[in-house]
């Protein structure tokens, strides 16, 4: 008891007056921060002791709150996992099945809290990627999209016409099939890769290849408009983005996309 | 001053606007585990009559009950809009930056147009909260305050969990 009052007083010494401590049962302390997330719930925070080692830990809470604004499943996949995990490892923190917590060594609980609230900041501008749409994010963002509203039987990616094109010159990111015409599904992130898309959908018409070209947008605001006009003059279906799509692909398509 | 996605007067329009909840609604709303994580969730998207995209999101820490988040969001073309989420007992608590009060209390986050302004989240509003003492309650007190009505019935359904 004496041991843990002791560690209790040196951790206040070293943490300074802008942090307090709470006791929480028996070697156990909630630690309040001026830090806060976006919404302005404060860092959830505990000094526990696990055997003879004492630890900070968020106890799951971190990534249950980017929860509320990144889907779990993309947690888990692609840049918003390597950020992550990249964190843990430069911080030198444990991920224990979604609880972050940093093993607090000899004396230094000061440098250890500081340590800990930037892992967890960092951690927490992950949620930003959302708004951003950094390019790898946004390849894996619509696969996963296609993967979940279209059933694996319909759909074919990286498509080419195998007689016509055998040099994938004009590929196609999905074709659906399981209706009459086709649908020819083209992810759109750049002006170049847009122009690309519209030159394959030239070729295809002029070789005869039926199919209802639709483009999905990383950001059409961001486009150069002569660049989208002249994929919409090809296409049967555009979408602004993933989340327009999300909301009106199922619409547009109810024989293969599957509802929100 | 940051971009305004809603308006007061439009969070208050879509807080009313009539909700029909699913048939299977309070099943589909059980939280369940999530993988690599501690804590369990659910997810319910529906329409509203004016034909917003609504989401009921929910969230409760595996180990701490206590500890949970009920929500309810609207699709804009941006994303999820946060309109107002019950929050439990989580460590560490709720500070409102522009009143400048804290609560480590149970509160409830609205989203208000001055927070957007400010570039912050567009729940960082809360205000403590005693009407609730779980995620089941919570729900409750969710599904009163924004007009839900079950697809069953006509009127606006009180409900409560055993």
């Amino acid at each position: 008891m004496a041991a843990e009052k002791n560690i209790v007083q040196e951790f206040r010494k070293q943490a300074g007056s802008a942090v307090e401590l709470h006791s929480d049962g028996r070697n156990r302390y909630t630690i309040l921060t001026p830090l806060a997330f976006d919404d302005g719930d404060l860092f959830p925070i505990v000094l526990k002791r696990e055997g003879d080692c004492w630890w900070l830990s968020d106890e799951g809470g971190s990534l249950m709150h980017l929860s509320y604004k990144v889907d779990e499943a993309d947690l888990r996949k692609g840049t918003r996992r390597e950020l992550i995990e990249r964190t843990v490892e430069a911080f030198a923190l444990e991920n224990r099945e979604g609880e972050l917590r940093l093993r607090i060594n000899g004396q230094g609980y000061g440098a250890a809290l500081y340590n800990f609230l930037h892992a967890l900041a960092k951690i927490d501008d992950v949620r930003f990627l959302s708004h951003e749409r950094v390019k790898s994010a946004f390849a894996e963002d619509f696969r996963h999209f296609v993967e979940t509203k279209i059933s694996e039987e319909h759909r074919y990616a990286n498509w080419h016409h195998p007689q016509k094109d055998p040099g994938k010159r004009y590929a196609v990111d999905y074709r659906v099939n399981g209706r009459p015409r086709p649908i020819l599904l083209f992810a759109l992130p750049t002006p170049s890769k847009i122009a690309l898309a519209t030159i394959s959908i030239l070729k295809l018409k002029s070789w005869g290849v039926p199919g209802e070209a639709v483009g999905i947008f990383e950001n059409q605001a961001k486009i150069p408009p002569q660049v989208t006009a002249r994929f919409v003059e090809e296409s049967a279906a555009v979408f602004p983005d993933l989340v327009s799509a999300a909301q009106h692909l199922p619409e547009r398509f109810p024989d293969v996309v599957a509802p929100s | 001053m940051a971009a305004v996605l809603l308006t007061d007067p439009e969070i208050e329009r879509l807080l009313q606007e009539r909700k029909v909840l699913p048939p299977d609604w309070r099943t589909r709303l059980r939280p369940r585990a999530v993988k690599k994580g501690r804590h369990r969730r659910a997810w319910l998207e529906f329409r509203g009559q004016d034909g917003s995209h609504f989401a009921i999101a929910v969230r409760v820490k595996r180990d701490d009950p206590a500890d949970f988040s009920v929500g309810l969001c609207v699709l804009l073309s941006t994303g999820w809009f946060h309109l107002r989420r019950y929050n439990g007992l989580h460590k560490g608590g709720h500070r409102n930056r522009i009143e400048g009060n804290s609560m480590r209390a149970q509160h409830i986050h609205q989203a208000t147009e001055r927070y957007q302004a400010r570039g912050w989240g567009e729940d960082a509003y809360a205000t403590r909260a005693s009407r609730y003492g779980d995620h089941r309650s919570a729900l409750d007190c969710l599904v009163d305050d924004c007009n839900f009505v079950d697809a069953g019935t006509s009127a606006q359904l009180r409900l409560r969990f055993a």
